[in-house]
């Protein structure tokens, strides 16, 4: 058995895992439109996508927990394997979830069938850099409990001053130039370009996203014994 | 285990290199708000950049294609510029000056003049951190060896205890032996003819031949007496002496029967306790030979410590060689191996009317 099948099976056996991918993401569908933009769940999305991804990554801070990780330490599996299969597992759960809100979204809303297309690809780079803060913040702690209550407040803090819980639009202009440092803001961000179908800002959101979650892997998955 | 003790992982200029690169980021993170997103791009890749450094082992002169790429973003978006003061302080901590003219030049190219403190700034800041790190590393280094000096003397000072208490128990198995060689060889042979005369005696006392009785009692009574003289000086030579000082040595000279003339060159008081053992008893032995086998007019003894060497010779003119052959013989020999034991030798010179003894000790002087 794989590493990844190994964090697959793991995440199944969470039954809130089942509910975050499953049940959460509809109500944020039934999120009606602000009329200068696309329905507020889709922003909105990003705060349920960062939660689902930190509840995810608890594996990886249990498995450090339990000296899971000392173990493999000293067993012929390189640590860049164990972290690659547990994160792309969390990942492909993900883009599960992503394709199901996105489904639901068809269902329900009527917007161009590119901004689907485009709406995936932004909510795959928000994911990765979600997955990727859940670990950087993780390896800061030693214990899950601590960390997921820290979390609690810390990322609905982020989320709501970047624009992710409440529509950018109301978020003072002035307050947007200093919360363009958070991650988060580039979720928002990317959704007002692809309602206005500015693909330069949608590239930029992406490229960001993409970037913050390069620098979060790497600090993150420094290996903690 | 004090070897294999490892530091912390990090060292104290390491941490400081750190604290430093977070305090220059802060403050232009302060220098650039409002955030731009293209700065936010430029700042993801350097902090990119240095994180692989971190957790990746790379050649530091890698380094400068970052360094170019953000040089080059710098002549697009001119404030990119204000990022390159990183890689100035990255290629000072790590001592490669000369790829730190390509940042260090475009920074002061294009920044503006109240934003060039800061590459002027990180080089310093670089530089000094390197030196204190060399030094730490140097000093490292010196701690490291002092350790394994530290184990390797603990090590043989381990062995030489266990040498010491291995010469110990041969010098007293070897003593032991030499006790036993002695008994066997001086007194065993005295003993044994002493008990086949009497032998021969109680028979011929039986044939009533008296005379011959008697001549047959007196030989096994001269044996007697002369195992009983070969017992005292097996004694005396087995018995270390009490006084090992060169004097006792001089006092056996001026104690002799015989008058001696004794002659002195080199320092005889650097002679160590274990030479000065030795000359006793060879000397002793010398003497007892002389007393018993001859009778010297003149006995002459010449000492002299080169330093090296000790030099001794003892000559007299009254050798008797039908006296010389038996008793003294078995002092010389046990005189010659003492004398050997310690690499030294033992020479006998023996011409008409001259009976001259060579010894010669090596390395008895103190360093």
């Amino acid at each position: 058995m794989s590493i990844f099948t190994l964090a697959l099976i793991k995440t199944t056996k969470q039954k809130a895992n089942f509910l975050l991918v499953l049940l959460f993401p509809i109500p944020l569908l039934l999120i009606p439109e602000n009329g200068n933009g696309f329905n507020t769940g889709l922003g909105t999305y990003g705060l349920l996508n960062m939660f689902t991804a930190f509840l995810l990554c608890r594996p990886l801070v249990e498995d450090r927990m339990r000296g899971v990780l000392l173990r493999i330490a000293a067993a012929p599996i390189h640590y860049l394997k164990y972290a690659a299969g547990h994160l792309s597992a969390y990942l492909l759960v993900l883009c599960i979830q992503i394709a199901l809100f996105m489904a639901g979204t068809i269902l329900i809303r009527d917007y161009q069938p590119v901004q689907y297309f485009q709406l995936s690809i932004l909510y795959l780079a928000f994911s990765f850099m979600s997955t990727a803060f859940a670990v950087a913040w993780n390896s800061l702690f030693t214990s899950y409990s601590l960390s997921f209550a820290l979390f609690s407040g810390f990322g609905s803090l982020l989320a709501l001053i970047s624009g992710v819980s409440i529509p950018l639009m109301f978020i003072p202009e002035g307050l947007q130039l200093y919360t363009r440092f958070l991650p988060p803001y580039w979720l928002p961000y990317g959704i007002d370009a692809i309602y206005r179908h500015n693909l330069s800002g949608l590239v930029l959101s992406v490229m960001i996203l993409c970037g913050y979650a390069a620098v979060m892997l790497l600090a993150g998955t420094k290996r903690r014994l | 285990v004090n070897i294999l003790k490892k530091s912390s992982s990090f060292t104290q200029p390491e941490v400081m290199y750190a604290v430093v690169l977070v305090m220059e980021f802060t403050i232009l993170l302060l220098l650039i708000i409002p955030f731009d997103a293209a700065y936010i791009a430029v700042f993801l890749f350097v902090l990119f950049s240095l994180l692989l450094r971190w957790r990746v082992s790379l050649s530091s002169a890698s380094m400068v294609i970052d360094a170019l790429v953000v040089s080059i973003s710098a002549f697009l978006v001119p404030e990119a510029a204000l990022f390159l003061f990183v890689y100035v302080l990255y290629f000072a901590y790590h001592e490669h000056y000369f790829l730190l003219l390509i940042p260090f030049t475009i920074s002061l190219l294009l920044l503006e003049s109240g934003h060039i403190i800061l590459p002027i700034q990180a080089a310093l800041a670089g530089f000094l951190l390197s030196r204190w790190r060399s030094e730490n590393r140097r000093l490292h280094e010196e701690n490291d060896q002092l350790r394994q000096k530290v184990y390797r003397m603990e090590q043989t000072e381990l062995k030489l205890l266990t040498d010491h208490r291995e010469i110990d128990r041969l010098s007293r198995l070897n003593e032991r032996r030499e006790i036993a060689q002695k008994l066997h060889d001086n007194l065993g042979h005295e003993i044994t003819a002493s008990n086949l005369l009497v032998k021969a005696g109680r028979e011929l006392l039986k044939r009533e031949e008296y005379d011959k009785t008697l001549s047959t009692l007196d030989q096994a009574n001269q044996r007697l007496d002369s195992a009983a003289s070969k017992l005292q000086t097996a004694v005396s030579q087995i018995e270390p002496s009490d006084e090992t000082g060169i004097e006792t040595v001089l006092n056996l000279f001026r104690q002799f029967i015989y008058p001696v003339d004794v002659s002195i060159d080199g320092n005889m008081s650097r002679v160590p306790v274990f030479g000065q053992q030795l000359l006793h008893i060879v000397v002793q032995e010398a003497l007892t030979n002389i007393a018993r086998h001859a009778e010297p007019s003149y006995v002459k003894v010449h000492l002299n410590n080169t330093g090296r060497l000790l030099r001794m010779s003892v000559e007299n003119d009254g050798v008797t060689p039908e006296h010389g052959n038996t008793g003294g013989a078995n002092g010389l020999r046990y005189m010659r191996r003492r004398i050997e034991a310690v690499n030294g030798s033992l020479t006998i010179q023996k011409t008409s009317g001259r009976f001259k003894i060579i010894v010669l000790i090596p390395g008895v002087s103190h360093e």
